[in-house]
């Protein structure tokens, strides 16, 4: 199916508090009313959609946010990602926290309020419920089963992610300033 | 629900039992037929074997020198060569009756999700001194998790053996005296003394140490006797008979002694004993309390389980599973073991050296409803004339003659009538695409110059006007013609079953399946190696014909009650407003007929056709009327 073409709507820009190394891409979207908290090195990728109208919204470092993703603040307690989190392509998050480290694959959906642990896998397509807490290095995978993840990968998967995202600074322009103001 | 519609052929090998003669259509068979065997033939689709011989087109193959069709059953096939899907290496059919079909390389799929796991290097943190581990990229899974881990990434599968390899069994396997008394390893107690103690001795070994030892029991076997004892002698062949039997019964003779001995034990040989049955049962406490501890995610599911050899239980006896080896397949025809399809022998290579497939030879059949906006294709309605265009695609380089034959009502207890308006057409060759541009615009010139032309706007009209004996549309190398079919209405379950006193009418009742036989008739130029013909200078003309049943499945018969009367009475008003209602249908058409034009083919078959189409619709308004 081709990509609906919509008519764009001016939208209030939120307040955001940017780390000066970031890369935000100039499609991406940010909307809301609330403030957009995003920490260093961390990359929003264009069309990603972050909206902040219900509340906060806090990224840490060494993220990747993917196109076509929807992160929103579920309530006035705001969402909080930790660092290395990446944000896989069509996911949605309305999560209330993110843990340190954890991916978040393709097509994901976390339910409003959940709570999700550091280093935590997400695999595609996988749900989590609304307001659901998910343990530490956690690993969802395909038809809803879990386990433990119990392989010590988290370090070399850490730095793996930094790595990627050195590279993708090069690829995507930034344009920061467009919300700065 | 089975996506509609569909269209599967029938393989002929299986017609001595499929293509049964139906009481329907026998009853109603012409006495004046030229050819009654075979065209009293209808197929049922609805009987049980036909599920067997049904294929997709795309399934089938084709036998040049059989000239049939040959469907999955009626083919030979033959392995080709052996791969690795992971590493795509190819594995000799040596290797492959030594080692196993599993890949003796680095491919290991995960035992907890089953994807290919990867050799990866172990955190720096982790104190373990062989720094690579198998991870499995999907759920994390790793092999230090049953702690394993590598010390080089290469020859896994090596590493791995000599890690499962219990320490237990490497003194006594690697020491030369388990050589030189092969029984007393295996057999500890058999020297000396009774089956008490056997058994004792089997519940304390577990199964990879019982295999070992019965592995190198076997190759001491092997190794004392001279390979020219085998077969030759028949002492050694009662010795061997013997070897085996003592070896599960656990009776008291040794091996390779006295045949006397064996030959006055074979009669108290006692009964043999399943390798499962082994287990032990009384120590079930222990497992439970396993299982309090690791809890239920320290087990292992079912899909786990038996996908493992040795069926674990908890998820900390989990293996790496090596990756199942594929092959290439080669196929043959099973009358005249020509080869049908033979793929390059490369793994890497897709190409195939030879692909008889039946797309390529016989007509293949598209068919949808003409007016898809009007009816769905899982609610038809009851007694209400639906139209639909069956397309019939020519994959041949000559013109070929399509003759589609169906029986009137369809086999079954709710026959459904079929009405094909043109049952005799032509088809055009399938030609370069070029050609025919260059054909139609000679024709759009006015002077039916070429070929084509002159055959293209005449004969072979696009004018979608729906009348009967006249083709719907055509193309280069297509043409679409028009099918009617009246469902029959199906009464409601519950009270009308009670007053038949017949089965419960299935969901099988309530699809509309239309055998129908196609012909088809061409003529094509001889293949000869004699030089004769060129000599002659004329091309030799073969007249080929071709005939095969297919199944078309239009839909599913929905609820009369949807439809209301208004509707229903509009189309059978204009099914009356119709002049002539041609039946295309086994027994009345001749196979001889010279190519009947639509005029013809009206007279031909029009007569029956109409009477029962009148009679539905006299049938449908006198019962309303009451």
């Amino acid at each position: 199916m081709p990509p609906r073409s919509r008519i764009s709507v001016e939208v209030a820009k939120p307040p955001v508090d940017f780390a000066p190394s970031i890369v935000v891409a100039e499609t991406a979207s940010l909307a809301g009313t609330h403030r957009i908290r995003i920490a260093a090195n961390t990359v929003i990728h264009p069309r990603a959609k972050l909206n902040s109208a219900l509340g906060p919204i806090t990224i840490g470092r060494h993220c990747i946010i993917s196109e076509r993703t929807q992160i929103t603040a579920p309530d006035s307690q705001g969402l909080t990602i930790g660092d290395g989190v990446v944000v896989e392509v069509n996911a949605v998050v309305e999560a209330r926290e993110v843990g340190e480290g954890t991916a978040v694959e393709v097509g994901v959906r976390i339910g409003k309020g959940a709570v999700v642990g550091k280093n935590c896998k997400l695999s595609p397509l996988t749900r989590v419920a609304d307001a659901e807490v998910i343990p530490d290095n956690t690993v969802l995978y395909g038809a809803g089963e879990r386990r433990v993840d119990a392989s010590g990968t988290a370090g070399a998967r850490r730095k793996l992610l930094e790595r990627h995202v050195d590279s993708l600074r090069v690829l995507i322009p930034s344009n920061a300033s467009k919300w700065m103001s | 629900m089975a996506p509609f519609p569909t269209i599967h052929i029938s393989c002929p090998c299986n017609d001595s039992i499929s293509i049964a003669p139906s009481k329907s259509s026998a009853s109603r068979k012409a006495p004046e037929h030229d050819d009654p065997e075979e065209s009293d033939m209808t197929f049922d689709p609805g009987s049980a074997r036909s599920n067997f011989s049904l294929f997709p087109l795309e399934n089938l193959l084709y036998c040049e020198d059989c000239n049939q069709i040959r469907c999955p059953r009626c083919v030979h096939d033959e392995i080709v060569c052996y791969f690795c899907p992971n590493c795509l290496f190819e594995v000799p059919s040596s290797t492959v009756k030594t080692e196993g079909n599993r890949c003796t390389r680095n491919c290991f799929s995960c035992p907890i999700c089953f994807a290919s796991l990867s050799v990866t290097a172990a955190d720096e943190s982790s104190t373990s001194t062989s720094p690579y581990i198998l991870l499995c990229p999907h759920c994390f899974w790793s092999s230090a998790e049953i702690g394993i881990s590598f010390e080089k990434p290469t020859s896994i599968t090596a590493q791995l053996a000599a890690k499962l390899k219990l320490p237990s069994l490497q003194p006594s396997s690697s020491s030369a005296s388990s050589f030189s008394t092969p029984t007393e390893s295996y057999f500890p107690a058999s020297a000396s003394s009774t089956t008490p103690t056997i058994a004792s001795v089997e519940t304390t070994l577990t199964p990879e140490e019982m295999y070992a030892r019965l592995k190198t029991h076997y190759a001491t076997q092997r190794a004392g006797s001279g390979t020219d004892e085998f077969g030759t002698s028949p002492g050694a062949l009662s010795r061997l008979m013997g070897l085996y039997s003592s070896t599960l019964s656990g009776s008291k003779r040794t091996f390779g002694t006295s045949l006397g001995v064996g030959k006055q034990t074979a009669k108290q040989k006692p009964d043999w004993h399943e390798y499962e049955h082994v287990q032990p049962t009384h120590d079930e406490s222990t497992l439970i309390n396993k299982m309090r501890t690791v809890g239920f995610t320290g087990t292992t599911s079912s899909q786990q389980r038996i996908i493992q050899p040795h069926h674990p239980l908890f998820t900390s006896q989990l293996r790496p599973l090596a990756a199942l080896l594929r092959t290439k397949r080669s196929k043959r025809c099973r009358a005249c073991r020509h080869i049908l399809v033979k793929p390059e022998s490369k793994v890497t290579t897709t190409r195939f050296r030879i692909k008889l497939v039946a797309m390529n030879y016989i007509p293949a059949l598209t068919i949808s409803l003409l007016d898809p906006t009007s009816v769905s294709y899982h609610s038809l309605t009851p007694l209400n004339t639906h139209q639909f265009l069956l397309t019939v695609t020519n994959p041949l380089f000559d013109p070929i003659n399509v003759t589609l034959a169906t029986p009137q009502r369809t086999p079954g207890r709710f026959p459904t009538e079929v009405t094909i308006l043109c049952p005799d057409f032509e088809v055009g060759a399938n030609t370069d695409v070029w050609d025919e541009a260059l054909a139609s615009a000679g024709a759009t010139s006015g002077a039916p110059t070429g070929v084509q032309g002159s055959q293209g706007k005449s004969r072979r009209t696009g004018k979608k006007t729906g009348n009967t004996g006249t083709v719907w549309d055509a193309g280069r190398n297509w043409t679409t013609v028009v099918i009617e079919i009246v469902p029959p209405l199906i009464p409601v379950e519950g009270g009308d079953s009670d007053a038949e006193g017949e089965k419960k009418i299935t969901e099988l009742d309530r699809i509309v399946q239309i055998p129908v036989c196609v012909r088809v008739e061409y003529e094509t130029e001889l293949e000869r190696e004699d030089s004769l013909s060129a000599l002659s200078g004329r091309e030799q003309k073969e007249k080929r014909e071709h005939t095969y049943w297919s199944v078309l499945g239009l839909g599913r018969i929905g609820k009369f009650g949807g439809v209301k009367s208004s509707e229903g009475s509009d189309t059978l008003g204009s099914m009356d407003s119709m002049p002539t209602r041609p039946m295309g249908r086994p027994s009345s058409y001749s196979v001889n007929k010279p190519s009947a034009g639509p005029g013809l083919g009206v007279d031909a078959f029009g007569a029956s056709g109409m009477g029962a189409a009148a009679a539905v619709a006299a049938a449908v308004r006198g019962g309303r009327k009451a």
